[in-house]
């Protein structure tokens, strides 16, 4: 009895084909990341002086606000689920922390470019500009997810499997918002730092 | 919710404050690698909801990162 409760309450949130998606997004960043690890096995000392050119508090203080912006997302979520009020503001917060991120990238990737370093320096560099400009690109335009879903959220007060079904923009809010796919790749791209 | 974001922020400061200390670069390295995994862990279980999802979907999900991290600590641990 209570295991036929337990199957019942086990749920995929969000679209099927949304996670299909997400899978293949995770795929291509493992393989990226593989492919950076085999090739800094093949030239650790390219590797190494690319990585000394790097700003390592900028990594930390863009990972500290993309995982404050997907925190603020899952509340906001957890919140219209519950068909509470206040999703707004978290949502706000969410873009705002992003932010943070968006504007930390770019003002990292001109002092770079301002430096001399592009696609074309070196392996670590190609490396480097492609992978996470990868994931910038994942990021960016996540502050219209939340915006948008927010919005319509507090107006409507959908009920929790409408809520579910409502499309993707909905999704990609329930699974991170700003962070999507790319919250858990962030956490390598940090290291790619180190 | 709060606690996991409070573990998420101490997984991503720990390296930094590890590696302003001095520490080896190899004790880093590996470091880096374990709270990797738990950050993949709680992003997945929590900010994913993959919670109460069915288990192969949640154990496709927090795999990902078992396996990139594998792959990259033999590689590691080769070169």
């Amino acid at each position: 009895m209570a295991q036929t409760q337990a199957a019942q309450h086990k749920h995929l949130p969000g679209d099927l084909a949304v996670w299909f998606f997400i899978f293949a997004e995770l795929a291509v960043f493992g393989i990226l990341f593989i492919g950076f690890g085999v090739a800094r096995s093949l030239a650790p000392a390219t590797f190494s002086a690319g990585r000394a050119a790097l700003h390592p508090w900028t990594g930390l203080i863009n990972t500290i606000g993309l995982i404050t912006a997907s925190y603020l997302v899952a509340c906001a979520v957890k919140r219209l689920r519950h068909e509470k009020t206040g999703t707004t503001a978290l949502l706000v917060g969410a873009i705002a922390a992003s932010s943070i991120y968006t504007f930390g990238k770019l003002w990292e990737y001109g002092v770079l470019y301002a430096d001399g370093y592009n696609l074309g320096t070196d392996t670590f560099f190609m490396f480097y500009f492609f992978l996470t400009f990868f994931h910038f690109m994942h990021v960016g335009p996540g502050p219209d997810h939340p915006g948008g879903a927010g919005g319509e959220g507090e107006k409507r007060r959908l009920p929790h499997q409408q809520h579910e079904r409502h499309g993707i923009r909905r999704v990609l809010l329930a699974h991170g918002g700003p962070g999507m796919a790319g919250a858990i790749p962030d956490a390598l791209c940090t290291g790619l730092r180190r | 919710m709060l606690a996991v974001y409070i573990a998420l922020m101490v997984c991503t400061m720990l390296p930094v404050i590890v590696m302003q200390a001095g520490a080896d670069m190899t004790v880093l390295v590996w470091l880096v690698f374990a709270l990797v995994l738990v950050k993949a862990l709680l992003l997945v279980d929590h900010f994913m909801e993959m919670k109460h999802a069915p288990w192969g979907w949640r154990f496709a999900a927090q795999g990902w990162a078992v396996v990139v991290v594998a792959v990259l600590a033999g590689v590691h641990a080769v070169g």
